[in-house]
C-alpha cells in the first residue's frame, strides 16, 4: 500500500516531466519556425524556454519543495509532518492527499495577510528589498540547459531548438553577475526594515554573500579550461560535452565507460562550487544571516507575501543550484552510461521522444539534488559569522586557487582530460576513504582526566586538509554519509 | 579617543584616523521573549560589530513569590511549588524539598522509599538533561537532534506519569517517604524504557559530537576559569566541566547514594562542549543507577510509621479516634516542625539545589530559601559572554541550562 | 559537623565573631558583625579554601519570638570548601536601615545574592555599587519578603518607561514618520 503510494508518486513526478519536456520542445520548434519566419527573428524558442523550464517548472518544483521540505524533514525527525490540510470533497475528505493542501492554505496565509511595515522603516527600500532578492535568484536559470539541442519537425514547423532560456556567449560569467546581484536584496532588506536584529542578519548576508563570490568563481575556472567554454547550452556548450566518454567500450551496441562529467574530472571544484553556492543560497549551515535562535533574521520585519519572496526565493535558490549543479558536474540530461545507445534507439523513432526523454533525465537530476540539499540542511548545524569567513578565505579560496592550477597543468599535458580523470577519480577515493575512517571511540567510563571524545575525528578533519588538500570535503560529505 | 586638535598634521595618528569614523556601539535586547532565552529573560546586550562589550541579564518576568507563597502554606502544601521550580527535573525538586524537611524534623525515611527516591531524580536527571542536550543541536539550528532527543525524554514523561499522575507537576512523596508506592509492572516499562533511551541518546551523541561544525560551535567558547566559576558559585555540570570533583551526591551522600557504584565524569575546560558532554556521560551513569537501583531495592514500606508525620491509613481513620484525631491534625496544623533552621543540599541536574529552612513550630515554614543552581550560574553568564561573539552567546546560555522558573522563583 | 571555619575565624577574626552556635543537625552557625563580613569572606576564601560561593538570601525576624526579634534582619551566607567538603554558615544580623557591608570584592556571585536580599528585604549593602532590584521592578514599592508585606499585596500599574537606554537604530532617529 505504501510502496503503491510512493511508486504513483514517484510516476507522477517522472511523468509530469517528462510531458513539461515534450511540450517545451515542441512549442520551442513551433514558435522558432514561426518567429523566424513572419519576424525574420532567430532565437524565439527561448521564449517558450522562459515560460516552461523558468515560470513553469523551477517555480513549481521550488513551489513543491515547501511542503517537501516539511515533509522530509519530519520523516528525518521521526515525526509526520504536514497532514492536517483537508479539501472538503466528497471521496478525499478524510485524506491528507500527502499534505499538498498545505501548498494552497501558505499561499493563501501569505497572500491574505497584512503586508506590515514598521513605522520606522524607509517605505521605498522595504518594499524593494524581496524584489531584488527574489529576482536574481531566479534569473539565474537563464542559462541552464534543460535538454539537449535537436532539429525537431512538426508538419510544416522546423526549426533547431536550444533548450536553455538563453544561450549568450558569456554564460556561466553571466551567471556570476546576476548571483551577485542577490546580495542587493538581503542587505536593504536588513538596512530598511530599521531593526537591529533585521540589520545584524543583512550585514552577516552581504559579508557572506561577498566572500563567497570568490570562492564560487575560482572553483568553475577549472571545469571553464577543461572544456574550453563557458556556455553551457547548445551543441559546444558544458553540457553537452560532458556526455561524451573517457574511456568506452561497446558491449553489443550498447555503450558502456567513463563519461567526462564534471564530478569526475573535477571533483575538488564540485566540493568547492556546492559549499560557496551552498552559502549563496543562505541556507543551513550557512544560514547565520537568518539564524531563527540568535538574531532571527534579514526579514524580521516582512510578513505576508513580502515575507514569501524571501521564503520562495530560498527555494528557487535551491532549484537553481541544482540545475546548474546538474548542467556542470553531473553530465546535464546525459546518462553515465547506454547514452549513445539510447540515443540512437530514440532518435529513429522521433526527436521529439528524445528531447522528452532526456529532458526528463535532466530535471530527475535535478530534483535528485534538491533533495540532497534538504538532507543537508536537516542534518547539520549552523556555522558561527566568523568561521563562515575563515571557511571561505582561508580554506576554499586557496584550495580553489590549488585546484585551479593543478588541474590546468594536468589539462596542458593532456588535452584528452584523461589524466585530470585520474586524479580527479584518486581525490574522489581519498575523500571517500576519509568520510568512512571510523572515528576514534568515544571513552564513556572517564573519571577524572578529559574526553578523548571528539578530539580524534575533530583532528582528522583539519589532517584531511593538509594532507590532501579536500578541506570542505572532510567538512560537508563526512556527515552526509553518515545520516 | 579623538583629540579636538584643529591644526593640520600631514601624518594623523591613529587616534585622528579613528575620529573620522564615528562608531557607535549598538544596544539590543535579547528577549524577554525571543527563540533562545529558556524561559523569560531580557539580556541586554552592547553590540560592538557581533562583539559583546558588554551585557546585563535581567530576570524576574517569571517570579511568582515562591517564598512568600511556601510562608504562607504548610509544609506539605510547599511540595507543588516545588514542581514549578526546575519543570524538567521537577521530581528532583520534589525529593530535594523533602529530604530537607526530614533532615531538620530528624527523621529518617524507610529504604524502599530512599531507592524510590534515587529512581525518581534519576529519572528526572537524565530528562533534564536530554532536553538541554537536544536543544544545544536546536540553537545551533539541528532540528533533528532536538527532536531525537525529546522523543527519549517523552518516554521518560511517560513512565512519570504512570508513576505520579502527572507530566511535569508531579508533586510526588509526602514528609516522611513516597505517598504510593510503584505501580505493578512499572519497574519492566522503565527498564524496556532505557534501552530505547539509550538508543536514542546516543543517535543523538553521534548526530552532534561527530559534527564538525558542531564542535568547532561548542570547543573554545562559553569559557570560564576554575577560579571565576567557583567564585560565581557554579554547581553541577557546569563546575564540573572546570575540573572541580564537587558533586553533592559524593560530597554528601543523601538517600541511598553511598550503596550505589557509579562515577562523575569530569572535563577540564570549563567550556560549552565540556558541559554539553559532561551531560551526555552523566546521563549514561544516571542509566546505571537506576539499574542498579532496581536491583538492590529491598520490599517493604515506603511510608514513616508515624500518625504524626504520615497520613493514617484510611480504615483506621474511620474505625479509631486516634486516626481521625492524628488525620485530623495533620490536614488542619499539618507536619510538626521542630524550631531550628537548617541548610540542606541536594544535587539537581542543573547543580547544588539548597534549601535553607527556618521553622517557628508553628506548622508553617517561617522561611524557605531555595538555591537554584541557575540563579547563581546565570549571574556569571556575562562574564563568560563579554568579549566574545554575540553567535556564541547563544550555545553558552543553552549549555548552562537556565530554567526560568527556578532562577526567577 | 566540623567546625574548622568557625574555629579559624574564632582565632584569626576574633572581634568580627559576635556568637556561634550549633543548630538541630549539628551544624556550626557564626554570627558576624555587619561591618565585618567582607573581612570574614576574604579570609575564608583566601586563606582557608572556602572558594565556591553557595547562597546568601535574607530573613525577616519580625514575627519571631520577642527575644529573638531584635535585630530584625538576617543575613545569611553559605561558602564551600570543595577540598575539604565543608559549608562555612554565617550571619549577619542588622536592623531597619543599617547597611551590610557588601562581599561583592570578594565573591562576583554575590552580586545578584545582594541584589535579591536588597530587593525582598530591604536590606542594603554597602559598597555593593550596583544595587538594584533583583526580581522585582524599579517602581515596586516595598520589600515584598517582609513579613509585614501582606500575602496578597497588590501594587498599581505603572505607566511606560521613558525609553532612554535604547538606541532606535539608524534612519528616522526613533521618530515615526
Amino acid at each position: 500500500m505504501r510502496l503503491g503510494v510512493v511508486f504513483t508518486g514517484v510516476a507522477l513526478i517522472v511523468g509530469a516531466l517528462f510531458g513539461v519536456s515534450a511540450v517545451a520542445y515542441v512549442g520551442g520548434a513551433v514558435v522558432e519556425s514561426l518567429m523566424l519566419e513572419k519576424l525574420g527573428i532567430s532565437g524565439g524558442g527561448h521564449i517558450v524556454q522562459i515560460l516552461v523550464s523558468m515560470l513553469l517548472v523551477v517555480m513549481v518544483i521550488a513551489t513543491l519543495l515547501t511542503l517537501a521540505e516539511r515533509k522530509w524533514s519530519a520523516f528525518m525527525q521521526d515525526r509526520t509532518g504536514p497532514n492536517r490540510a483537508r479539501i472538503a470533497l466528497p471521496g478525499i475528505k478524510d485524506s491528507p492527499l500527502a499534505g499538498l493542501p498545505h501548498i494552497a492554505t501558505d499561499v493563501i496565509k501569505m497572500l491574505t495577510k497584512e503586508a506590515f511595515r514598521p513605522a520606522t522603516a524607509n517605505k521605498f527600500l522595504f518594499n524593494l528589498a524581496p524584489m531584488l532578492a527574489f529576482a536574481p535568484a531566479f534569473a539565474l536559470f537563464a542559462i541552464v540547459p534543460s535538454g539537449p539541442t535537436l532539429d525537431i519537425a512538426i508538419g510544416s514547423y522546423a526549426a533547431k531548438v536550444v533548450m536553455s532560456p538563453t544561450n549568450p556567449d558569456a554564460g556561466l560569467l553571466l551567471m556570476f553577475a546576476v548571483a551577485s546581484l542577490a546580495v542587493y536584496g538581503t542587505s536593504l532588506a536588513g538596512w530598511s526594515s530599521n531593526n537591529k536584529f533585521a540589520l545584524l542578519g543583512g550585514v552577516r548576508a552581504s559579508s557572506q554573500m561577498v566572500s563567497y563570490e570568490v570562492a564560487l568563481g575560482l572553483s568553475l575556472v577549472g571545469m571553464m579550461a577543461a572544456f574550453s567554454t563557458v556556455r553551457l547550452a547548445g551543441d559546444d556548450g558544458m553540457a553537452a560535452m560532458q556526455a561524451r566518454y573517457l574511456w568506452s567500450f561497446n558491449a553489443g551496441g550498447f555503450d558502456i565507460g567513463l563519461p567526462a562529467w564534471g564530478i569526475f574530472l573535477q571533483p575538488a571544484g564540485f566540493i568547492l562550487f556546492f559549499a560557496a553556492a551552498f552559502a549563496e543560497t543562505k541556507r543551513a549551515p550557512f544560514d547565520s544571516p537568518e539564524g531563527e535562535s540568535e538574531i532571527v533574521g534579514y526579514f524580521l520585519e516582512y510578513s505576508g507575501m513580502q515575507f514569501g519572496l524571501f521564503m520562495i526565493s530560498e527555494f528557487v535558490e535551491v532549484v537553481v543550484l541544482s540545475g546548474v549543479l546538474a548542467a556542470i558536474f553531473f553530465g546535464g540530461w546525459s546518462l553515465p552510461f547506454g547514452n549513445e545507445w539510447l540515443t540512437m534507439k530514440l532518435s529513429a523513432i522521433s526527436p521529439i521522444l528524445t528531447g522528452a526523454v532526456f529532458g526528463t533525465i535532466f530535471w530527475v537530476k535535478v530534483v535528485l539534488l534538491c533533495y540532497l540539499q534538504l538532507v543537508i540542511r536537516w542534518t547539520f548545524p549552523r556555522f558561527r559569522y566568523d568561521q563562515i569567513q575563515t571557511l571561505g578565505w582561508k580554506i576554499l579560496l586557496p584550495l580553489g586557487l590549488v585546484n585551479l592550477f593543478v588541474s590546468g597543468a594536468l589539462i596542458l599535458r593532456d588535452p584528452s582530460l584523461k589524466s585530470l580523470a585520474i586524479v580527479g577519480i584518486l581525490e574522489i577515493v581519498a575523500v571517500a576513504m576519509l568520510t568512512l575512517t571510523p572515528p576514534r571511540q568515544v571513552r564513556r567510563e572517564q573519571e577524572a582526566a578529559s574526553h578523548g571524545g571528539g578530539h580524534g575525528h575533530d583532528d582528522h578533519g583539519h589532517d584531511a586538509h593538509d594532507a590532501h588538500g579536500h578541506a570542505p570535503a572532510a567538512a560537508l560529505p563526512a556527515g552526509t554519509a553518515g545520516h | 579617543m579623538a583629540s579636538a586638535d584643529d591644526q593640520y598634521d600631514p601624518t594623523p595618528s591613529d587616534d585622528e584616523l579613528e575620529a573620522h569614523l564615528q562608531t557607535r556601539n549598538m544596544v539590543v535586547n535579547l528577549g524577554p521573549s525571543h527563540p533562545a532565552t529558556h524561559g523569560t529573560v531580557r539580556l541586554r546586550i552592547e553590540l560592538d560589530g557581533e562583539t559583546i562589550v558588554s551585557m546585563d541579564p535581567e530576570i524576574g518576568f517569571l517570579h511568582r513569590g515562591f517564598q512568600k507563597s511556601c510562608e504562607n502554606v504548610t509544609w506539605t502544601q510547599v511540595l507543588p511549588y516545588t514542581d514549578r521550580l526546575d519543570y524538567v527535573a521537577s521530581l528532583a525538586n520534589n525529593f530535594g524539598y523533602l529530604s530537607a524537611v526530614e533532615s531538620l524534623m530528624g527523621i529518617e525515611i524507610p529504604e524502599r522509599a530512599k531507592y524510590i527516591r534515587v529512581i525518581g531524580a534519576e529519572l528526572h536527571r537524565i530528562a533534564s538533561h536530554l532536553t538541554t542536550i537536544g536543544a544545544s543541536g536546536l540553537e545551533l539550528g539541528g532540528f533533528s537532534a532536538f527532536l531525537y532527543a525529546i522523543e527519549a525524554r517523552e518516554l521518560l514523561t511517560d513512565r512519570v506519569t504512570e508513576l505520579t499522575g502527572a507530566r511535569l507537576t508531579t508533586s510526588y512523596g509526602r514528609i516522611g517517604g513516597i505517598n504510593r508506592d510503584l505501580p505493578a509492572g512499572w519497574e519492566e516499562k522503565v527498564l524496556k524504557s532505557l534501552i530505547k533511551l539509550e538508543e536514542l541518546l546516543d543517535e543523538t551523541d553521534k548526530l552532534l559530537t561527530r559534527n564538525r561544525i558542531f564542535t568547532d560551535r561548542m570547543r573554545g567558547t562559553g569559557v570560564i576559569t576554575t577560579e571565576d566559576a567557583l567564585d560565581f558559585g557554579f554547581t553541577g555540570p557546569c563546575i564540573r566541566a572546570n575540573g572541580v570533583n564537587y558533586d553533592v551526591r559524593k560530597a554528601k551522600p543523601y538517600w541511598a547514594y553511598d550503596q550505589l557504584d557509579f562515577s562523575v565524569p569530569l572535563g577540564n575546560n570549563g567550556d560549552n562542549f565540556d558541559r554539553f558532554y559532561l551531560r551526555v556521560l552523566e546521563t549514561h551513569q544516571s542509566l546505571k543507577i537506576i539499574r542498579q537501583c532496581f536491583k538492590q531495592m529491598p520490599a517493604g514500606p515506603v511510608m514513616i510509621d508515624d500518625w504524626r508525620i504520615a497520613m493514617p491509613p484510611k480504615e483506621n481513620v474511620y474505625s479509631s479516634i486516634e486516626g481521625v484525631i492524628a488525620h485530623f491534625k495533620l490536614v488542619m496544623e499539618g507536619v510538626p516542625v521542630p524550631v531550628g533552621e537548617i541548610y540542606h543540599a541536594t544535587e539537581s541536574p542543573n547543580g547544588e539545589l539548597g534549601w535553607y529552612l527556618k521553622s517557628d513550630g508553628s506548622g508553617r515554614p517561617y522561611k524557605c530559601h531555595v538555591r537554584a543552581p541557575g540563579f547563581q550560574i546565570l549571574s556569571g553568564l556575562s562574564k563568560m559572554c563579554v568579549g566574545r561573539m554575540l553567535p556564541d552567546l547563544i550555545p553558552t546560555f543553552d549549555t548552562i541550562n537556565m530554567i526560568g522558573g527556578e532562577v526567577e522563583q | 559537623m566540623s567546625t574548622f571555619a568557625l574555629d579559624q575565624i574564632q582565632n584569626q577574626l576574633p572581634e568580627a565573631l559576635v556568637e556561634r552556635y550549633v543548630d538541630r543537625a549539628g551544624d556550626a552557625w557564626g554570627v558576624i558583625k555587619p561591618d565585618q563580613i567582607p573581612h570574614v569572606a576574604k579570609l575564608l576564601k583566601e586563606r582557608l579554601g572556602f572558594r565556591m560561593f553557595i547562597s546568601m538570601d535574607g530573613v525577616d525576624r519580625l514575627h519571631l519570638p520577642p527575644e529573638e526579634q531584635d535585630p530584625r534582619f538576617e543575613v545569611v551566607y553559605f561558602l564551600r570548601n570543595v577540598e575539604r567538603n565543608e559549608l562555612a554558615r554565617l550571619k549577619v544580623r542588622v536592623n531597619e536601615g543599617v547597611e551590610v557591608h557588601s562581599i561583592r570584592s570578594v565573591f562576583q556571585g554575590a552580586n545578584w545574592a545582594e541584589r535579591f536580599v536588597w530587593d525582598f528585604y530591604g536590606v542594603p549593602f554597602k559598597g555593593h555599587g550596583d544595587l538594584r532590584r533583583m526580581l522585582t521592578y524599579e517602581e515596586f514599592k516595598g520589600h515584598a519578603l517582609r513579613k509585614d508585606y501582606p500575602l496578597r499585596g497588590r501594587q498599581g500599574l505603572i505607566a511606560e518607561r521613558p525609553i532612554k537606554d535604547i538606541f532606535r537604530g539608524p534612519g528616522t532617529n526613533g521618530v515615526a514618520e
